[in-house]
């Protein structure tokens, strides 16, 4: 006998935790993952019952309503004031400290791609489909970021 | 595991520990009085009907105006090559499907950027000859590079440049602060250069420098360095050719862009290039393509009658009711004799090695009497390169020995892939050809107009290696066999 498909509220509780962890490094803010968490649940519920794979369609949302979000954090010009709300790493590395400083300063693609990259260990093709663009620009993004790590952080 | 291919290993390796330690610290506890964001569930979500429903009334004003618009559009191309004929600006009364006149919304002489307020008009008499390009650099990212020709020999506009790389980042993408315009001094042509991705500005700025001293020369820039040069094609943007345009809101997120250009829409190929994330999206018969487009945003271009693209740039909007909206305007009339009316008949799929699209034009029937050339024209396109117009085709019977009239290489690729084209009867369902390194390769045709199942197919086979000997290519109807051709896939077009 198969099991019973997963209803959305245990989708919720199985997969939040992940996607807000994701939602935080790509926007920098844990209080704004929170809400882009929420926002890609509630776009995704109407049609979970649909869904062959929900944790991507669920991880597509989130990276979507980061990236939404990331832009009314612009408009707003309350990034600077989000971005000082910096909370110490607790691995004792002090260079871990400074790379997430630098990683949340970082422009949006860049950041985004360097999580999806090196925290989700997606491939170039994925993360090209999750930003909408092409994986030379996704290849691109992730050398530029690098390249700020090693220049500001390793130097 | 994290794959590092080419990448600065030890930065990477920072980022990701560093990446893991700050997922590690996230707190992901769920806060007290915290529902499941589903409606009917404690804490109903905040995206409900509301906005849909104001999203609906945004569209369908869209639609009831759309009509409008493109009649508008067959007036502005009347005079499309003065845009300082005081006609173009006239005030003048209402206008209907078919009319001469201008809505009385429009604003005479209202050429600046794109309107941004609801139920504001942007209209551009004007149409500049732009020949435009895309470059790659090796590093990755796009760079879009137009040289801009003023008609009649007038003298090139910074604002209009300007104008121009404004309207090309909301439709295409692109960093319009980091782009670069030139205009001639006394001269009638522009350069502009515009990034796509993320290029270094120096990169940029040598780009742009070898734009405005080579002009469409700038096509071989890199070339020795491993650069990319691809056609693309931008007269179909609003504001290079004559464009009339409308901004729609729900007064809340929603928008609507609306515009008519009078312009033909790209080959397949010059489209994907300058919006490589597009699909084929036809309308009414005429070829279409959708793209999501920065901010969010989806972009819908379509030849809605010879000579008359519609362009439709929609934000926060339902794409069901958009593609409604645009499904129900009707076209203007086509002038006759004027062009040809392209369909996209088949493309390459999503990463697919080499790129290709089929297109099929049929000509409208001109004051002569019938000609050849005048019978519908298939084009095979590879790479950004058209490899095999062929019009007046004759459809082989279903009954015939040689089942196509057209088969046989017709480009080699990356010095590995040879691309096979065939034009060929009803009954051919598959083509396949014998094992090559032990990979049989079977492709199903499909038909040149989808109106037409029961016409002329068409068949695209990508073919990796085997040019060492002559390859045996079998056409059949589901499993009959109904002839096999012989074919040296090295002599691209014998």
């Amino acid at each position: 006998m198969t099991d019973p498909p997963e209803s959305v509220e245990e989708g919720y509780r199985r997969l939040r935790p992940g996607m807000v962890r994701l939602a935080h490094l790509l926007t920098g803010s844990p209080e704004l993952a929170e809400d882009v968490v929420h926002d890609a649940f509630a776009s995704c519920a109407r049609r979970w019952s649909t869904l062959d794979q929900p944790e991507a369609y669920v991880r597509r949302a989130v990276v979507n309503q980061a990236h939404r979000a990331g832009r009314q954090a612009g408009r707003d010009r309350d990034k600077v004031a989000r971005l000082g709300r910096t909370l110490p790493l607790s691995a004792g590395e002090p260079e871990l400290d400074e790379t997430w400083a630098l990683l949340r300063v970082l422009p949006e693609r860049q950041r985004m791609a360097l999580v999806l990259r090196f925290y989700e260990d997606l491939s170039e093709a994925e993360i090209a489909r999750l930003l909408e663009c092409r994986p030379g620009t996704v290849k691109s993004l992730i050398h530029r970021g690098l390249a700020k790590v090693r220049k500001d952080v390793l130097r | 595991m994290t794959r590092t291919t080419d990448y600065d290993i030890e930065a990477a390796d920072l980022v990701a520990r560093s990446l893991r330690a700050v997922a590690r610290d996230t707190d992901v506890a769920e806060r007290p009085g915290e529902a499941l964001p589903v409606a009917g569930l404690p804490a109903p979500i905040p995206l409900g009907a509301q906005r849909h429903r104001r999203t609906r009334r945004t569209v369908a004003a869209t639609a009831a105006a759309a009509a409008v618009l493109l009649a508008a559009l067959v007036w502005a191309g009347r005079n499309p090559s003065n845009p300082s004929d005081p006609t173009t600006t006239g005030d003048t009364g209402p206008a209907d499907q078919g009319s001469e006149e201008l809505p009385p919304e429009l604003v005479p002489g209202n050429t600046g950027s794109m309107a941004t307020e609801p139920g504001a008009v942007y209209s551009s008499p004007a149409r500049y000859f732009a020949q435009a390009r895309i470059l790659e650099p090796p590093a990755g990212g796009r760079i879009l590079t137009a040289v801009v020709n003023w008609p009649d020999g007038q003298p090139a506009d910074r604002a209009v440049l300007s104008n121009i790389v404004q309207t090309l980042t909301v439709v295409v993408g692109g960093d319009k602060d980091r782009a670069q315009i030139t205009a001639t001094v006394g001269g009638s042509a522009g350069y502009l250069t515009l990034p796509l991705d993320d290029v270094d500005e120096s990169v940029v700025l040598e780009v742009h420098n070898a734009l405005v001293s080579d002009g469409v020369g700038v096509a071989e820039y890199g070339a020795d360095d491993g650069w990319a040069s691809l056609p693309a094609d931008i007269s179909w943007v609003p504001g290079v050719s004559p464009t009339v345009a409308r901004h729609y809101s729900d007064g809340d997120v929603a928008t609507v862009d609306l515009s008519s250009v009078a312009a033909d829409i790209g080959p397949a190929t010059a489209m994907v290039a300058l919006l490589p994330d597009a699909r084929p999206y036809p309308v009414g018969g005429g070829m279409g393509w959708q793209a999501p487009v920065p901010d969010g945003q989806t972009l819908f271009v379509w030849q809605a009658a010879p000579g008359t693209v519609g362009l439709v740039v929609a934000s926060e909007a339902a794409l069901a009711d958009v593609g409604a909206m645009i499904e129900s305007i009707p076209a203007p009339d086509p002038a006759l004799g004027e062009h040809p009316n392209a369909r996209l008949a088949g493309r390459s799929d999503e990463g697919s090695d080499v790129l290709w699209a089929v297109e099929l034009a049929d000509y409208l029937p001109s004051d002569g009497p019938p000609a050849v050339d005048e019978r519908p024209c298939v084009s095979l396109w590879v790479d950004g390169q058209v490899v095999g117009p062929t019009c007046g085709v004759e459809v082989p019977p279903p009954s015939a020995v040689v089942p196509f009239s057209v088969f046989g290489p017709v480009a080699h690729v990356d010095g590995d892939a040879t691309v096979v084209f065939g034009l060929l009867s009803p009954a051919v369902t598959t083509v396949t050809i014998d094992p090559i390194y032990g990979v049989e390769l079977s492709v199903d045709t499909q038909p040149v107009d989808p109106a037409d199942p029961d016409g002329l197919r068409y068949v695209v086979m990508i073919v990796h290696g085997g040019r060492d000997v002559p390859q045996i290519f079998r056409f059949r109807a589901g499993n009959r066999e109904l002839s096999t051709t012989e074919i040296d896939l090295n002599v691209v077009g014998g």
